[in-house]
């Protein structure tokens, strides 16, 4: 019988941990992976936190690693022009094809840009933009960053030595993640000086680059590489020019209206304001319009305003369902609507019907649950054997920083999809913790947990338990009380 | 309701280290209650108890004495209602609770409150012949290494590689699967409480939601009260006992591990629970407190319940055994030799959640019984049959971890715990409950009332104290330890302090 | 059905001849002819000897013959009983006066002496001569052992200790451990019960360790069965890349 060929695209999370986790289970299959970066990722240094909450560090390493491994995984350095699902054949960039028996796109999504071939705006999303990034910053006074997730918030805080305007288009920030309640937690903390005493010790490695690799990169056309993953930024040197620690002013509810150049705005004979909201008379190599009218002149604009699944080569001449957002559908097999494809990660769409606990975003910790699962699926099928659903997606469990912060999301964490059918239950200690539990019918169904609180695996507990809570709700954070020994 | 005056005349105190609740202090008691404690353990008790009388107080939370007391009205109850020094509030059966039940008594019960949801959650300590200024130099690295080796978490694909297959083994072996597989030696099994397997477990009665959850964390060690812990010998009070257990010298480098059934027993209980609720209103089985769910022991639910607890009794022995491997993996790459060379021998592994058929004597006579230990450690005399060959002598090891960044202690059973407790004690540190003054956090008013507005019920904790704040309400480990010793339910044996900690 | 005279024969085949195998039935043959009949000279026994041979019956036939058998090979059993009862004949005819006192009572003594009879010119001695009494007496007051009314409980004593601690691989254990040697301070260990005499009491704590001695021996034996077994079966697995928990 000849060898199964498996093929993951992309080089991301989701595609190396797909691509190593057929390696450990496939049988008498070939497996090839192919990245658009010489620079491929690996999850190093997993830490499970409670069953569901894992935090993990992203190692880039030159592709061999992954073929050192596991030997059965075969690196390409390439990119796809176009899939032939019918045929089951990929044509690749450098004019060859690849045939496949079961395919899994993990290409990942590219960021929105607000405005495309600018040399001033950088959408930071993969690590070539990094790259960029860091080199454009060594003379910045001051740059406005767009966007209000996790990348943006990060950045927010690591940034040192220039000035920040922090536009959002929502009320509070760090919206995507944690609630109003919470970005006024952190509020506190925007412009406090970043602690930079060295780390004790970590249970994380910090992600860095290779600077052989970078060389090796230098030559290549700007490709889509891989995306960031967690504490991206914690080790790399983000510094402007200015010698100071944070000065952050943020713009809410706005969005960018247009980008401007030096000229534009002489000729349309608008002024620039400074943060204190007097007239600017800096000399700005770019200026942003805010949708409130407000214009900021400043060295860069960072563009963090989220992605958008990364499809498009892949549509032509076949039959994949795309969903609202823009992701592949998959089901709860993680195929999509082509048989023997699948896709895992930021490209896909969820569309199977999700646990109460559960929702997807388009994060790290799910790309990596993804790409794992979606590989167990593909040997599942060949083999054909039943799989269900992993129980990593019985509950949304997701671990960041924020302003140095440890932040655990868990279930429904904004009360999603609850309307006001909800109950609240809230502890907060100024410069500490915040504590939010959200209770639907007095069973626990997500929280909010930031600073070290010690409460996630009973709070992971309670939520998969979906125990009873009414006697205890009312107490049920009061520091007096032991929860987690409670319900130990 | 009584008042707090009211209530005092039902307790007494019965020794100078042990206090009587008697019957009438709550409804249906079939027994007394007692419970340790020294004075300042004992004030914490009583401002519970007067707590709860002034104010409506703590909801679902009962104070301990209440909660003891509520146990010994169980069907079946013998004896006594035991609470130990560390005692604290706890779902169903308070933490540090003891109840035993006549396994002959039809009417008798068996309740997963009185096991707790981290079914079988345990400590074991591991020796090493290292001296403090061996790993000194090296600690952070050491730690760092630890962190490297012992998963604070590990999916199904992880270090240890498990299948649904293997698991099933290993909920029905226990530590023998542990040794089969080779993640374990032959002198650790011999060194662990019911030799690292509870022989009544079957697998087919643990749900498959439970065993989808315990899979890809077995060999983890999970975050909260969980840790592994870098210690050192501080003070050794049993010389000969201690040589017993190859504690040689003071400053000798010991490993903790503090660990249980993880999602696994957390399922198994919360299905019991659910199971026992409607069998309670089949065999009107009544209890004070909805918490109290029960099942007799004969009947199927009760069986199911206690196969099933074994079986995630087992899961955390493997749990534990495959964190002994990972920590010897990572010291003898740390010192560049062999776990054996180090001699990093198991001295001993407790369990605190579990219930289990023993021999007792109940007025002189012997018994079968059902001894739920919650929160609490089995602690055999010298020379019972069911302590190891090398214990015989001193009785049985009962390791007792302080919460992180205190002191642990070993401490030895006796004879007295055996009449007194049913061969029992301590478990640890504990908190009592607590009214913090309220200091109503004024902030956050602007988004609080949005929700509101929207018509979201919120309800708002004091702001959380720092210890040093509010050390009044903590029962700590050192007081609950040498209130035992004291009431000679164990004796005191050595004093361990942490040089290192690793916890999710 | 051939056990009685076989035994007779005090034929050590006896449980497990079976006619119809001819290897053994030619072995039984070669043996009553080695043994009982001697009527060959040794040297012509040869072609007997030669049991795989095809040449054997042949041999057999011409043996028969010479012995005036009745009957030829044609049917084995009436044979067989007849070459077993003239081998009896012979051997009763050796020995006449032994098997005349023969009584039942005789033979059921002999019977006893038999099972005690062994290669062994240890057994053979009698225990209970006046010289074997005065040499346990001796050795034991070298070895230090105290004295005891019945002298064979007093040699077991004397294996023991000897065992323990006189053997080659006590002698090189005793040296290793020499400093994890301990004493148990008999007067600090507890008993667990009251025996009400100092003596008697004393005496349970010693049988107590004694016990405690054995059972870690039986533990040790345990630990080394699982070791075996561990041998066979172990397989630990982890991820080979040290330090990178997970993937």
């Amino acid at each position: 019988m000849p060898d199964l060929k498996y093929v993951v695209v992309g080089g991301g999370i989701a595609g190396v941990t797909c691509a190593e986790t057929l390696s450990l289970f496939a049988e008498n299959a070939t497996i090839t992976l192919l990245s658009a970066s010489p620079l491929i990722k690996t999850v190093t240094n997993l830490i499970q936190i409670t069953p569901n909450i894992e935090s993990f560090d992203v190692e880039e390493q030159p592709y061999k690693h992954v073929k050192e491994g596991h030997c059965k995984v075969q690196v390409i350095h390439t990119t796809v022009n176009s899939l032939c699902a019918q045929e089951k054949r990929l044509h690749l960039s450098d004019g060859k094809t690849l045939d496949y028996d079961q395919l899994c796109i993990c290409t990942g999504g590219k960021p929105k840009l607000i405005a495309v071939d600018n040399p001033y705006v950088l959408g930071i999303r993969d690590t070539e933009s990094v790259k960029e990034f860091q080199k454009k910053l060594k003379t910045a006074q001051r740059i406005v960053i767009v966007g209000n997730g996790g990348i943006a918030t990060e950045l927010v805080y690591e940034l040192e030595g220039c000035e920040v305007i922090w536009a959002i288009k929502d009320k509070s920030i760090s919206h995507t993640f944690v609630d109003a309640g919470a970005a006024e937690f952190f509020m506190a903390h925007l412009n406090k000086a970043k602690d930079n005493s060295p780390e004790g010790l970590s249970k994380r490695l910090k992600y860095t680059t290779n600077e052989e690799c970078e060389v090796m990169m230098s030559d290549k056309k700007p490709v889509m590489g891989s995306a960031l993953g967690p504490d991206w930024a914690a080790q790399l040197d983000i510094r402007g020019a200015q010698q100071m620690s944070h000065r952050v002013h943020v713009e809410h509810e706005v969005e960018v209206e247009r980008v401007l150049s030096p000229d534009d705005l002489t000729l349309l004979g608008l002024k620039a304001c400074s943060v204190d909201q007097g007239q600017d008379f800096t000399n700005w190599p770019v200026y942003v319009q805010l949708t409130n009218s407000k214009i900021y002149g400043c060295d860069i604009i960072v563009s963090a305003t989220g992605v958008e699944p990364f499809t498009e080569v892949f549509l032509p001449g076949n039959n994949i369902d795309l969903a609202p957002d823009g992701g592949m559908k998959v089901n709860s097999k993680m195929e999509t609507s082509e048989p023997h494809v699948y896709a895992a990660g930021d490209v896909c769409t969820a569309c199977w019907d999700p646990s109460p606990y559960w929702q997807q975003m388009r994060l790290w910790s799910q790309a990596r649950q993804m790409g794992c699962y979606a590989a167990k699926c593909m040997v599942a099928a060949t083999k054909g054997e039943n799989i269900t659903l992993d129980f990593c997606f019985e509950l949304f469990a997701h671990v960041t920083t924020f302003f140095n912060f440890k932040v655990i999301l868990l279930g429904k964490f904004n009360a999603q999809n609850l309307s006001n059918d909800y109950e609240v239950l809230l502890r907060v200690t100024k410069g500490q913790e915040y504590v939010k539990a959200i209770l639907h019918n007095n069973r626990l169904v997500g929280a909010i947990l930031i600073g070290e609180t010690d409460l996630e695996e009973t709070f992971e507990n309670l939520i998969l338990n979906g125990l009873d809570l009414t006697a205890f709700k009312d107490n049920l954070l009061e520091p007096g009380i032991d929860v987690d020994d409670f319900f130990d | 309701m009584r008042t707090y005056q009211e209530e005092l005349k039902f307790i007494e105190k019965s020794s100078p280290n042990c206090w009587h609740i008697k019957k009438g202090f709550v409804d249906n008691m079939k027994v007394d209650g007692y419970f340790y404690a020294n004075p300042s353990l004992e004030k914490l008790m009583f401002d519970e108890l007067k707590q709860s009388c002034n104010s409506k107080g703590f909801g679902g939370f009962l104070p301990g004495m209440k909660q003891i007391a509520n146990v010994a009205a169980l069907p079946g109850i013998v004896g006594r209602s035991v609470g130990l020094p560390d005692v604290h509030s706890g779902y169903g059966f308070a933490i540090g609770n003891i109840a035993a039940f006549d396994v002959s008594d039809p009417k008798a019960v068996v309740s997963p409150g009185g096991v707790g949801f981290d079914i079988n959650c345990g400590v074991r300590l591991l020796r090493t012949n290292l001296h403090l200024k061996d790993v000194s130099s090296v600690k952070e690295q050491l730690a760092q290494c630890l962190f490297d080796h012992i998963p604070v978490g590990v999916g199904s694909k992880g270090i240890i590689p498990m299948t649904a297959q293997n698991l099933e083994e290993a909920l029905e072996m226990g530590m023998d699967w542990s040794l089969r597989e080779g993640y374990a030696w032959a002198e650790d099994k011999e060194h662990c409480e019911e030799y690292g397997r509870m022989l009544q477990a079957d697998p087919s009665k643990v749900s498959s939601r439970a065993k989808k959850r315990g899979l890809p964390q077995l060999g983890t060690l999970g975050a909260g009260n969980h840790y592994a812990e870098i210690q050192v010998v501080e003070e050794i009070y049993d010389q000969y006992a201690a040589k017993k257990m190859g504690i040689e010298f003071k400053d000798q480098v010991c490993v903790m591990i503090h660990s249980g059934s993880r999602g696994m027993g957390h399922q198994v209980a919360t299905d019991a629970l659910v199971a026992m609720e409607k069998a309670m209103k089949r065999d009107q089985i009544d209890v004070n407190d909805r918490q109290l769910a029960c099942a007799h022991i004969q009947s199927e639910e009760g069986q199911d319940y206690l196969k099933a607890m074994a079986s995630a009794a087992n899961y955390a022995w493997v749990n534990r055994s495959s964190m002994t491997f990972l920590t010897r993996q990572a010291f003898a790459k740390m010192f560049k030799t062999t776990p054996d060379d180090l001699d990093m021998h198991v001295i001993y592994d407790v369990s605190h959640n579990i219930a289990k058929v023993e021999e007792h004597f109940i007025d002189n006579k012997q018994k079968t019984l059902l001894v739920h230990r919650k929160g609490s450690t089995r602690a055999f005399p010298p020379h019972h049959p069911l302590i190891p060959v090398d214990y015989q002598l001193i009785g049985q090891p009962v390791l007792i971890g302080g919460t992180m960044g205190t002191c642990s202690y070993v401490l030895t059973g006796t004879e007295q715990g055996m009449v007194e407790t049913f061969g029992t004690t301590c478990h640890g540190a504990g908190r009592a409950l607590s009214r913090a003054k309220s200091r109503r956090n004024l902030d956050y008013t602007d988004v609080l009332s949005a929700l509101e507005q929207q018509g979201i019920s919120i309800r708002i904790a004091s702001p959380k104290l720092v210890m040093e704040e509010a050390p009044e309400s903590y029962k700590n480990v050192t007081d609950v330890v040498d209130t035992c010793h004291a009431a000679n339910i164990s004796k005191k044996c050595i004093k361990l302090r942490p040089i290192a900690v690793i916890k999710g | 059905m051939f056990k009685r005279k076989l035994l007779a024969l005090e034929c050590s085949e006896v449980d497990r001849f079976d006619i119809n195998d001819e290897g053994r039935f030619r072995a039984l043959v070669l043996w009553l002819e080695d043994q009982k009949i001697r009527h060959l000279k040794i040297e012509d026994r040869e072609p007997l000897r030669n049991l795989a041979s095809n040449e054997w019956n042949k041999a057999f036939q011409s043996y028969l013959t010479e012995i005036n058998s009745p009957h030829d090979g044609s049917d084995r059993k009436a044979l067989l009983d007849w070459l077993l009862g003239y081998a009896i004949r012979l051997e009763y005819g050796d020995q006449v006066d032994k098997y005349k006192s023969a009584t039942p009572e005789s033979f059921k003594e002999r019977k006893e002496q038999q099972l005690s009879k062994s290669i062994n010119p240890l057994d053979n001695l009698d225990f209970n001569s006046p010289e074997f009494k005065a040499g346990i007496t001796s050795l034991a007051m070298m070895l230090q052992i105290p004295p005891h009314s019945n002298h064979l409980e007093m040699l077991k004593a004397i294996c023991i200790v000897i065992k323990e601690k006189f053997t080659q691989e006590a002698i090189d254990s005793a040296g290793k451990t020499k400093e994890k040697d301990e004493h148990i301070p008999l007067d600090k260990t507890e008993l667990g019960f009251e025996a009400g005499d100092y003596i008697i009491t004393e005496a349970a704590k010693i049988l107590r360790l004694l016990h405690l001695r054995d059972l870690r021996d039986l533990q040790t034996h345990i630990n080394q069965a699982i070791v075996a077994v561990q041998a066979i079966t172990a397989n630990p697995k982890t991820d080979s890349r040290l330090g990178k928990v997970g993937f």
